[in-house]
């Protein structure tokens, strides 16, 4: 437990959210690769968080580790693609940009909220630094 | 020798909330991971027991609850409009009772001074 | 007609935590004056007495106040501020009021008779 702990517990969550916001923006810029069908489609990146020291109330987050969505994905009859098989079918990420977009916006409130938090605590510790002084 | 109820008082108050800053601060970092429920510190009952009894009270850790409030569909209970409620309190609170303290001590040393 | 500086040491030591602390204390230990006769209007002791008495109503109220907003249960910000400044100034008015009569009581006792 550090001085300053809730600098730390909030930047355990700006770590996490950022993660999270990176992850979807991995899963937008690849919601139109295409890839054979006797490859993996790419796959949706999704993070995994778990409370730091559970209990506590001092742990903060941790990113746990990444699973993958469907590697399936989605079979589409496109002969004229250059990637088609036989078949002229192609295999696309079985993404939706609804959900993405959703957990973006879900992403930037958690992260903005614990930016707030940060301001807050720095203004409280501020002030604790000043007292006697008066 | 210089300390008295009162500061002792605001002293617990300032420990109990920074305490209660930083669980808060826990709950809004985990507000998306799953299964996690949100704590919670209470020092304000012991401490008015404590005043009420003419004790001084004692400056220490709280203990630290997990809230009971109904869970989302992943497991996770916490709230964040109630979080971030309860830290902009806080730290309002927080810079109270460093006033108050602070006024303490200057009305000490005004009282203290020569010329 | 009572000296205006035991009047002042009275008050000091009525102020929580003060009492233990030099200087405040030592004040006592200079010799009494010997009242002069006032001339009119409000003489100075009666206007210090008037001051001190209310310092220790004064100090307990901010003291109480400042526990309830340690406790939470402090129902509105600006009572305890007005409080708190109101007996930081009464502070301030007593102490510089004895700093004022011990400077002129040195000066007194300086002057070749």
């Amino acid at each position: 437990m550090s001085t300053f702990d809730v600098l730390r517990i909030s930047g355990s969550g700006l770590y996490a959210n950022r993660k999270w916001m990176d992850a979807v923006s991995d899963n937008l810029a690849n919601i139109n690769t295409a890839t054979s069908t006797d490859q993996a489609a790419f796959q949706e990146r999704m993070i995994v968080v778990q409370a730091a020291d559970y209990g506590s109330g001092q742990g903060g987050v941790q990113v746990a580790g990444a699973q993958f969505g469907s590697a399936e994905g989605r079979v589409v009859y496109e002969p004229d693609n250059a990637l088609a098989d036989a078949d002229g079918y192609v295999r696309y990420p079985d993404i939706d940009m609804g959900d993405q977009m959703t957990q973006l916006i879900q992403a930037q409130r958690s992260y903005q909220a614990n930016l707030s938090s940060i301001d807050r605590a720095t203004d409280a510790y501020r002030a604790a630094l000043q007292l006697g002084k008066g | 020798m210089i300390t008295d109820t009162t500061m002792t008082a605001l002293h617990a108050a300032l420990t109990g909330l920074q305490q209660r800053a930083d669980v808060t601060a826990d709950n809004i970092a985990n507000v998306d991971t799953p299964g996690f429920l949100a704590s919670r510190v209470s020092f304000e009952s012991t401490l008015r027991d404590e005043l009420a009894n003419g004790q001084t009270p004692t400056v220490t850790q709280s203990p630290v609850d997990q809230s009971m409030d109904p869970t989302n569909t992943n497991g996770n209970n916490v709230n964040l409009d109630t979080e971030t409620t309860i830290a902009t309190e806080t730290g309002l609170r927080y810079q109270l009772a460093l006033n108050a303290l602070d006024g303490k001590y200057s009305l000490l040393r005004s009282a203290l001074r020569t010329s | 007609m009572t000296s205006p500086i035991s009047g002042i040491t009275s008050a000091m030591s009525g102020i929580p935590g003060l009492g233990a602390l030099p200087g405040v204390g030592d004040v006592a230990g200079t010799a009494a004056t010997t009242g002069t006769a006032s001339t009119s209007g409000a003489d100075f002791a009666s206007i210090l007495a008037s001051s001190v008495d209310q310092l220790q109503g004064m100090h307990s109220t901010t003291d109480a106040l400042a526990t309830q907003a340690a406790t939470g249960d402090l129902n509105d910000v600006t009572d305890y501020m007005i409080a708190s400044n109101e007996a930081k100034l009464a502070t301030d008015t007593v102490v510089t009021l004895k700093n004022q009569a011990v400077s002129a009581f040195t000066e007194i006792m300086r002057m070749n008779v």
